[in-house]
């Protein structure tokens, strides 16, 4: 139970908030912290290819690797495209001057389901990516990450 | 399952089939895309002219100067061919790396798109309240401070 | 309440993640002509990337792009004036897959095109795009241009004709009638929209 009242205007500032989420991606995302418990292990394939050479990642490796990214691009940009709908969807139910309540939970159910799938499938090539990699690729990863001025696996 | 349900799955299966075929005769994509570029008309190239302040003249590129360049063509000829048969040996392996790239490429222009629009609702109303709370048994007005 | 203006995902992974199904798509509107479908899509790049067409977000992304991928087959048809004949050249690759497995999705296919053949445009487009594309009536319905009625008969009057050519002798060959003798849609359906829209 909400123990405040929850003002039209909060409602209006959601909608707006959510318009502006969507709409300022650049700032939201970039490589994973290490203060991320969630990410911080994982390693994204932009990393992996500026470091290719330091972890000697072998022709599969690379091979797999794409094979993966291109399986999941398809799926996650045809997501997006569905995310945008719902959220602007929801954004022109919260925005009216009353809101129905049933249908503003309608709309946000079906957003947060497409979120949850796009970061399903994020984390699932993540981890998937993870696993081709060995213990010893793992470790020179984290500490090339955790060092980005280090000139070793820098592209010639 | 009825006639209609038979049918459909017939026709279901058929046009699987046919969706396999035009999946492998699909022109690949990047050369598609790079002759639809290459087809949009271009920018107009405005020619730049420098004037020099002393001459109020424009300066004209200096003119090359005329060499032979079957001098050059005598030198690199064994290189050349030496060239071409590593290009052959490494044509594939290059091929995939450019592969790779591109893909890595794509896909970090994606997931710097990527958000989620929900999360502003995390922050929930009257938040800043209970990161304020009084701590028990710690005497009238003391605050617990916020973590 | 004005929304800001949202910027869209990446257009070219999103063309890419449909190429091919906008290859079977072109294809089809293209009665079957591998060639002519590059060359429509071809045309449909270069208007999606040029800005000349543009999305805005009042449909799904991909029946959209199939919708621009049928007008620029229209187009192509009427400046080229030529007659799209129905493919019947071997599909490329044919060689690494087993002979008896080639063999029976070659008739395969070429019954089912003959008997896509035998419908009128509009019935052969609805099971397009619903059994190949795995699109609904309705999404269907939005890329033909037709009232979500109109596309519902169609549907329901080419599975009906198709029941009967893919059963009449197995090879998808009715000897009853041909396209010609008895099409089942004389002029447009209420509800139609003949015009075009982009």
């Amino acid at each position: 139970m909400i123990p405040f009242p929850i003002p039209r205007r909060r409602l209006l500032v959601v909608a707006v908030s959510l318009l502006a989420a969507v709409s300022a991606p650049a700032a939201a995302q970039s490589a994973p912290s290490v203060d991320d418990p969630i990410t911080r292990t994982l390693f994204e394939p932009e990393l992996i290819m500026k470091h290719r050479r330091a972890i000697n990642l072998t022709d599969e490796q690379r091979d797999a690797i794409s094979r993966l990214i291109k399986e999941l691009q398809g799926q996650v940009v045809s997501l997006q495209w569905e995310l945008q709908d719902q959220v602007e969807s929801l954004a022109s139910e919260l925005g009216r001057p009353r809101v129905d309540l049933d249908r503003a939970r309608d709309r946000l159910e079906r957003v947060m389901q497409t979120e949850r799938k796009i970061k399903e499938g994020h984390l699932t090539l993540l981890v998937r990516i993870k696993n081709l990699l060995s213990p010893q690729q793992q470790a020179t990863l984290s500490k090339l990450r955790a060092e980005p001025s280090a000139k070793e696996g820098v592209e010639e | 399952m009825t006639p209609d349900d038979d049918l459909d799955e017939l026709l279901r299966h058929r046009f699987a089939g046919v969706r396999d075929a035009d999946a492998r005769r699909a022109p690949a994509f990047g050369e598609m895309v790079a002759r639809a570029r290459a087809a949009i008309p271009a920018e107009p190239v405005v020619p730049i002219e420098v004037r020099s302040p002393a001459t109020r003249s424009p300066i004209a590129p200096a003119a090359p100067q005329r060499r032979s360049p079957w001098r050059w063509v005598a030198a690199a000829a064994p290189l050349a061919v030496a060239a071409g048969l590593a290009g052959i040996w490494l044509a594939p392996s290059r091929a995939a790396d450019r592969e790779f790239e591109r893909l890595v490429s794509e896909w970090s222009r994606t997931e710097r798109a990527l958000n989620a629009p929900t999360d502003g609702l995390l922050a929930v109303p009257g938040s800043e309240y209970l990161r304020r709370l009084p701590a028990l048994g710690s005497g009238a007005g003391a605050t617990r401070r916020p973590s | 309440m004005a929304h800001p203006a949202l910027p869209p995902p990446d257009l070219e992974a999103s063309l890419e993640a449909l190429h091919e199904a906008s290859f079977g798509w072109a294809r089809n509107c293209c009665d079957g002509d591998p060639d002519d479908a590059a060359d429509v899509l071809q045309s449909t790049f270069v208007k999606v990337l040029s800005g000349g067409a543009r999305f805005s977000g009042h449909s799904s992304f991909r029946t959209w792009l199939f919708g621009v991928i049928r007008l620029t087959a229209l187009e192509s048809r009427r400046k080229g004036g030529r007659e799209l004949s129905l493919d019947g050249q071997p599909e490329p690759e044919a060689h690494l897959r087993s002979a008896d497995a080639t063999l029976i999705e070659a008739e395969e296919h070429a019954a089912l095109r003959a008997a896509l053949d035998m419908l009128p445009d509009r019935q052969r487009e609805v099971l397009h795009l619903v059994f190949q594309q795995d699109l609904s009536i309705a999404e269907a319905s939005t890329i033909m241009g037709v009232s979500l009625g109109s596309a519902r008969v169609h549907y329901e009057r080419a599975k009906k004709r198709m029941r009967t050519l893919l059963t009449e002798d197995g090879h998808g060959r009715d000897v009853q009638a041909s396209r010609h003798d008895a099409p089942e849609v004389k002029g447009p359906l209420p509800g139609d929209d003949t015009r075009e829209r982009s």
